[in-house]
C-alpha cells in the first residue's frame, strides 16, 4: 500500500484528534517502524489495518464511517496535488467512469508497485450509475467517500447506495444517481 | 510538560525516520533515473543513426523511383490531390511537346493541360471530356486507346491515388502501342487467312482438352458430322462421336499418346448425328500452352468414307482372288498327285517285273513301257514346274549347302546311264570355292539335272560333264560360273535363240527323234533368273553345246565337311537296317516292300496311325520312308510326334517324306517339321536307292537286329526229330500253336505299351514251352531269358529290347509252320 495513504491517514488523525491520539494509536497498533512513514515508501496493508482498528477501538467511530471520511480526505489531497488530472473532465460520471481505464493506467505509469482496486461501470440512464468496486482489501467505504467528494466537486447533488454486497466487502456495486 | 516534550520527541523521531526513508528510496529514485537516461541517450543515439540511415536509403529510393518514372517507355505524369505535377518524365514532354524538362515541371498546375493539349488528338472535345469525367469519377480506367493526329495510337492508363480512402492525387501513363497494334492487326489478319483456309478445307478440326471434351469445333467439322456447334461443346468426344465401344480403346491411347506430347494418325469409325457411320482418318496433335504444358489436342479429321468402301470392296476382291488362286494351286497339286499315283505304281511295277526273270519279247515290252511312263513323269514334272513358276508359286529358300557335293551327286545320278552308254563324265571344280555355300539347293539340282538330262540324251559318244569356277567375290557372294557340256549333236545358230523359250524344241526332228516337252530348258531359265542369275548356251553343230549359266552363292563362312565319294561308297550291310514304310497305298506298298526285299533290306509296314504308333513305341527303327497324305493322319503329324516324343528311342530317327504332291510348300513343311529328305512320288527305284545310301551311310544299324536270320529257323528238321513220323500229332500240334500262340503275342504286344512288367513275366511263362513243341527251341530259349529277366526284378526298360527282338523273331513262324503244315499233309 502506498505510503500516501498511511502519511494522509495520519495527518488527517492529527488534524481531527491531535499528535497524542495519533502517538496513542501508532503505540498501541505495534508497527514494525514505530509509525514512520513517507509518502513516497510502500507499506504492508496489515499496517493499515491495525492502525484503523487501533482507531476504531479509541474513538468509537465505525470503521466504514471512518474510511469514508477517509476518502473524503484523501480526495482533497488528490484534488491538490494531482490538478492536471481533474480539469481533464466535466462531470462526475466523466471521472468516475475514466478511472479504471484512465487514472488508474497513469497512476500504475508514476507507481508501477501500486495495488489498486478494480472498478466497472455502466451508464443505466442519463442520470444513474452502476459502479463496482473490486478489491481483496475489503475497503468500499474508502471508494464511497471518494465517489462522495467527486460529486460535491463538481457541484452535483445525488445520492450513492450500495446495491450488494458480495464476497465479504470484497465486491460491492454502488448505484449513484444525480438530480437534474 | 515532561510528557508533551517526550510525545514532541516521539513525533520528531518519526518524521526524521520517515525522511530517512523517503531519503534512501529518493537516491535510489535517482540512481534507477539516472540509469534509465543513460539508456535512453544511448537509445537515441541508436535512433538517429537509424533516422540517418533510413534517410538516406529514402533519398536513394527517391533517387531510384525518379530514374525508373525517366527511364519508363511509358509517359508518366504523377499529380497531387489539387493537380500539382509531383513528377514527370522526358516521355511525357515529348509526347505532349512541353519545351520543359521534367523537373522544371515540378509544382505546376495541370487544371488546363488538358485544354492546352487537346490539339493533339483526333478527337480534342472527347479527350478533355474524357479527364474531366475521370478526375470527377475517380476510377481506375486501363488501357483506353486515344488517336493522335499524327495517327499514332496512344494507351492511356488512369490512376487515382488513395492512402486510407483519402484522395491524394492521380498517376497519368501514355504508351505508345502504334507499332504493337500493327504487329497484332498482322497476327490477326494471318489469322484470319489460316482460318479461313481451314474452314474452306475439307479437313474437319476439333479440339478436345486433356479428358477428351470438346473444346473448339470448326464449322467444316461440323458438316462432317452433322452436329452444331454447340452440340459438341462441353461433350466428351467419344462418348457423342464415336461409332463403336472398340474404338474406344484406341482413342484412350491416342490421347495418352498426346498427353505426352506425340503425334499420331489413325482411322476410325465416327456416328453422324443422323447415326450414319463415316470413317475418317484423324490426325492428332498436341496442343501446348506457352509453358509446353499439354493441355489438349487438336484432331483434324478427313472424310474417307468413299475411300474406304473401295479399298473394302478390293479387299473383297482380293479375298476372292487369291481363293480362287488358292483352289487352282490346289487343282495342281491334286492333279499331279491324281496322275503321279498310278504312274508311280506303273514304274514300280514295270521294275519288279524286270526281276520275274522276263524273256525277250517281254523285256523289250517292259522298256518300252519304262520309256513311256518316263516321258509321262517328266511330262507331268515339268508343267507342274512351270505352272508354279508362272503363278509365282516357285520361291526361293535359303539353306547352307557344300556345292561340290551337291553337283557331284547329281552328276552320279548318271552314272549308270553314261556307263551303258559308254559316255564319259566329267567334273571340274573351282577349289576357291572352299566354304559351303548359301543358295536354294533344290533350284540348283534341278537346274543341273535338267540340263545334265539334255546333255546326255543328245549325246552319243564322247562325254559330259560340269564346270565351276570362281568368277569374282561380291561382298559375301561368290559370283558362280556353272558350265554343263556335251559333245551332243549340237544346236544351229538361228535355232539356238529359242531354246528357252516354252514349248519350244531346237527343231520337230528332236520331237521325233528325242521326245520331251520343251519345257526343260524355260523353266532352267526360270529357276536361273529366281536365283539371281543368267544363263546362255553356245553350240556347234555336230560338235556339242554348253549351257553356261552364273548364280550369286552366298558364302556360309563354314568351310565343306569333306565327304566320301559317295558313288564308291555303297553300303553292302544293309541287310542290318531296319526301316519302316509308312505308305497305305496297296499299289505303292507292293512297289516300295518289293525293293526292300530286292536291296535286301528289312522293313515294317504301317498304313494308318495306330500301326505306326505301335510300332514305333514296341520297335527301333533306322529309318522311316514317310507318306504324306494317310486315311486318318498325315506324314506331318506322324513326324511331329515322333520328334516330341522324347523317350523313344526312334525320337532322333532320320524320316524321308514320300509324297505326290509336289508343291513347294509341302516340301517347306516337311522340313519345318522335322522330316530329313524328300522324294516325289513317282520315284525311279535309283532315285529311292540314292535317298537311302545318303541317310544309311552316315549311320549305323541301331534296330539291334537279331544276328541270326529269320530263315535260318531249322523247322523241318526240328519237326522231324520230334514227331518223327507221326504226322498227324505233328499237324495237331502245329494247329493248336497256330490257334493260340498268335493270340498269346498280341497280348504281349500289348502288355508292352501298358509297360506291365508283372503281366508279361506270366505270360512269357506260360508260352515258354510251345515254341520248342513246334520246332523252334531257339525262341523257348529266348523266353525263358526274358522271364528270369523279369523275375529277377529288372526295369521295363531293360527287358523290353529282348521282347522287342523276340517279337521280331517271331515274325515268320506262322509263315513257316504253314509251310510245315502244308508238307505233312
Amino acid at each position: 500500500m502506498k505510503g500516501i495513504v498511511f502519511t494522509e491517514f495520519l495527518e488527517m488523525l492529527e488534524e481531527k484528534f491531535g499528535y497524542s491520539f495519533v502517538d496513542q494509536i501508532i503505540n498501541e497498533a505495534n508497527l514494525p517502524n514505530q509509525g514512520a512513514y513517507t509518502s513516497v515508501g510502500t507499506y504492508p496493508h496489515q499496517e493499515m489495518i491495525s492502525l484503523i482498528m487501533s482507531v476504531h477501538f479509541h474513538s468509537q467511530i465505525p470503521v466504514d464511517d471512518l474510511l469514508r471520511t477517509f476518502g473524503n480526505h484523501l480526495f482533497g489531497v488528490f484534488k491538490k496535488s494531482y490538478a492536471v488530472f481533474f480539469d481533464k473532465f466535466t462531470s462526475a460520471f466523466d471521472m468516475l467512469e475514466n478511472i479504471e481505464n484512465h487514472i488508474h493506467v497513469e497512476v500504475k505509469k508514476l507507481y508501477p508497485d501500486a495495488e489498486l482496486p478494480r472498478f466497472e461501470t455502466e451508464r443505466t440512464n442519463d442520470n444513474c450509475l452502476k459502479m463496482t468496486y473490486y478489491s481483496d482489501r475489503k475497503m468500499a467505504a474508502l471508494a464511497e467517500g471518494l465517489i462522495a467528494s467527486t460529486l460535491e466537486h463538481f457541484h452535483q447533488k445525488g445520492s450513492i447506495n450500495i446495491e450488494k454486497v458480495e464476497n465479504e466487502g470484497k465486491i460491492v456495486t454502488f448505484i449513484i444517481k444525480t438530480e437534474g | 510538560m515532561k510528557e508533551e516534550i517526550e510525545l514532541l520527541k516521539r513525533k520528531i523521531s518519526r518524521e526524521r525516520d520517515a525522511r530517512i526513508q523517503a531519503e534512501k528510496i529518493l537516491e535510489a529514485k535517482a540512481f534507477e533515473l539516472y540509469e534509465t537516461n543513460e539508456k535512453l541517450q544511448k537509445l537515441n543515439l541508436e535512433l538517429e543513426a537509424k533516422v540517418l540511415e533510413r534517410s538516406e536509403s529514402l533519398l536513394r529510393s527517391q533517387i531510384q523511383y525518379k530514374l525508373l518514372i525517366q527511364n519508363l517507355q511509358s509517359a508518366v505524369l504523377l499529380e497531387d490531390e489539387n493537380r500539382r505535377i509531383v513528377i514527370t518524365n522526358d516521355n511525357f514532354c515529348k509526347l505532349f511537346n512541353i519545351p520543359l524538362s521534367p523537373d522544371e515541371l515540378i509544382g505546376i498546375d495541370c487544371t488546363t493541360s488538358a485544354e492546352q493539349s487537346k490539339h493533339l488528338f483526333k478527337e480534342p472535345d472527347k479527350f478533355v471530356e474524357r479527364i474531366d469525367y475521370l478526375l470527377k469519377n475517380q476510377i481506375i480506367e486501363v488501357k483506353e486507346e486515344l488517336i493522335t493526329t499524327d495517327d499514332r495510337i496512344l494507351e492511356r492508363d488512369y490512376l487515382p491515388i488513395f492512402s486510407d480512402e483519402k484522395y491524394l492525387g492521380n498517376l497519368w501513363l501514355y504508351n505508345d502501342v502504334t507499332e504493337q497494334k500493327s504487329i497484332q492487326n498482322l497476327i490477326q489478319q494471318s489469322e484470319e487467312k489460316y482460318r479461313g483456309i481451314m474452314e474452306n478445307m475439307e479437313l474437319g478440326l476439333m479440339e478436345v482438352d486433356n479428358n477428351d471434351v470438346i473444346q473448339k469445333v470448326y464449322q467444316r467439322f461440323c458438316q462432317l458430322t452433322g452436329y452444331q456447334e454447340n452440340e459438341l461443346l462441353g461433350k466428351k468426344a467419344a462418348d457423342i462421336l464415336l461409332a463403336n465401344e472398340i474404338f474406344k480403346g484406341l482413342i484412350l491411347e491416342q490421347n495418352e499418346n498426346r498427353k505426352s506430347g506425340e503425334p499420331g494418325a489413325y482411322e476410325l469409325p465416327l456416328m453422324k448425328k443422323n447415326g450414319e457411320l463415316i470413317w475418317v482418318i484423324i490426325s492428332g496433335a498436341p496442343i501446348k500452352d506457352r509453358y509446353g504444358n499439354v493441355t489438349g489436342s487438336v484432331g483434324i479429321h478427313l472424310d474417307i468414307t468413299e475411300r474406304k468402301r473401295t479399298q473394302e470392296a478390293l479387299e473383297e476382291a482380293k479375298a476372292i482372288a487369291e481363293d480362287a488362286r488358292k483352289s487352282e494351286k490346289r487343282f495342281l497339286a491334286n492333279m499331279s498327285h491324281e496322275i503321279r499315283t498310278p504312274i508311280n505304281a506303273i514304274i514300280g511295277m514295270t521294275h519288279l517285273l524286270y526281276d520275274t526273270k522276263p524273256n525277250e519279247k517281254q523285256v523289250e515290252y517292259l522298256s518300252a513301257i519304262n520309256y513311256s511312263t518316263d516321258l509321262l513323269i517328266n511330262l507331268v514334272s515339268d508343267i507342274l514346274d512351270i505352272s508354279k513358276i508362272e503363278a509365282g508359286e516357285m520361291k526361293m529358300s535359303e539353306n547352307t549347302f557344300n556345292l561340290k557335293d551337291l553337283l557331284n551327286s547329281t552328276l552320279q545320278t548318271f552314272r549308270i546311264q553314261a556307263k551303258t552308254k559308254n559316255i564319259e563324265l566329267t567334273f571340274e571344280y573351282d577349289e576357291e570355292i572352299s566354304n559351303e555355300v548359301i543358295g536354294d539347293a533344290t533350284f540348283l539340282s534341278q537346274i543341273m539335272l535338267n540340263l545334265l538330262s539334255n546333255a546326255l540324251k543328245f549325246t552319243k559318244k564322247g562325254k559330259i560333264g560340269i564346270q565351276v569356277s570362281l568368277l569374282c567375290r561380291l561382298g559375301e557372294f561368290y559370283m558362280t560360273e556353272f558350265k554343263v557340256c556335251d559333245t551332243g549333236v549340237g544346236i544351229s545358230e538361228d535355232e539356238i535363240d529359242g531354246i528357252f523359250d516354252s514349248f519350244k524344241q531346237a527343231n520337230s526332228n528332236i520331237k521325233a527323234n528325242f521326245g520331251g516337252t520343251g519345257l526343260g530348258l524355260a523353266i532352267v531359265k526360270q529357276l536361273v533368273n529366281i536365283h539371281g542369275g543368267e544363263i546362255t548356251a553356245e553350240s556347234t553343230v555336230g560338235e556339242g553345246t554348253v549351257f553356261n549359266f552364273t548364280l550369286p552363292l552366298k558364302d556360309s563362312g563354314q568351310k565343306s565337311k569333306i565327304v566320301a565319294d559317295l558313288s564308291n561308297n555303297i553300303s553292302e550291310s544293309w541287310k542290318n537296317f531296319m526301316v519302316l514304310i509308312v505308305e497305305d497305298n496297296e499299289m505303292n506298298q507292293k512297289y516300295v516292300t518289293g525293293l526292300m526285299d530286292k536291296w535286301g533290306l528289312k522293313y515294317r509296314l504301317a498304313s494308318d496311325k495306330d500301326e505306326v504308333l505301335d510300332l514305333i513305341e514296341t520297335q527301333t527303327f533306322d529309318l522311316i520312308l514317310m507318306d504324306i497324305i494317310l486315311p486318318d493322319t498325315d506324314g506331318y503329324w506322324l513326324t511331329k510326334y515322333i520328334r516330341s516324343n522324347e523317350k523313344n528311342s526312334n525320337q532322333n530317327i532320320p524320316i524321308i517324306g514320300l509324297s505326290a504332291t509336289a508343291m513347294n510348300e509341302e516340301i517347306d513343311q516337311a522340313y519345318a517339321v522335322g522330316m530329313n529328305g524328300y522324294i516325289t512320288k513317282p520315284f525311279r527305284p535309283d532315285q529311292l536307292r540314292e535317298a537311302l545310301e545318303e541317310t544309311l551311310q552316315k549311320i549305323t544299324p541301331k534296330s539291334k537286329l537279331p544276328e541270326v536270320q529269320v530263315n535260318t529257323y531249322n523247322i523241318s528238321e526240328n519237326l522231324r526229330h520230334l514227331y518223327g513220323d507221326d504226322k498227324e500229332y505233328a499237324r495237331v500240334m502245329i494247329n493248336l500253336f497256330i490257334k493260340t500262340v498268335p493270340l498269346e503275342i498280341e497280348r504281349i504286344r500289348t502288355l508292352m505299351k501298358e509297360k506291365n512288367c508283372d503281366a508279361l513275366g506270366k505270360v512269357t511263362h506260360q508260352i515258354k514251352p510251345s515254341f520248342s513243341m513246334v520246332g523252334f527251341p531257339e525262341l523257348t530259349e529266348e523266353l525263358q531269358k526274358i522271364e528270369k529277366t523279369i523275375k529277377g526284378g529288372a526295369k521295363f526298360e531293360d527287358f523290353s529290347p529282348m521282347v522287342v527282338d523276340f517279337l521280331y523273331k517271331f515274325e515268320p513262324c506262322i509263315t513257316l509252320l504253314e509251310v510245315e503244315l502244308e508238307k505233312l499233309q
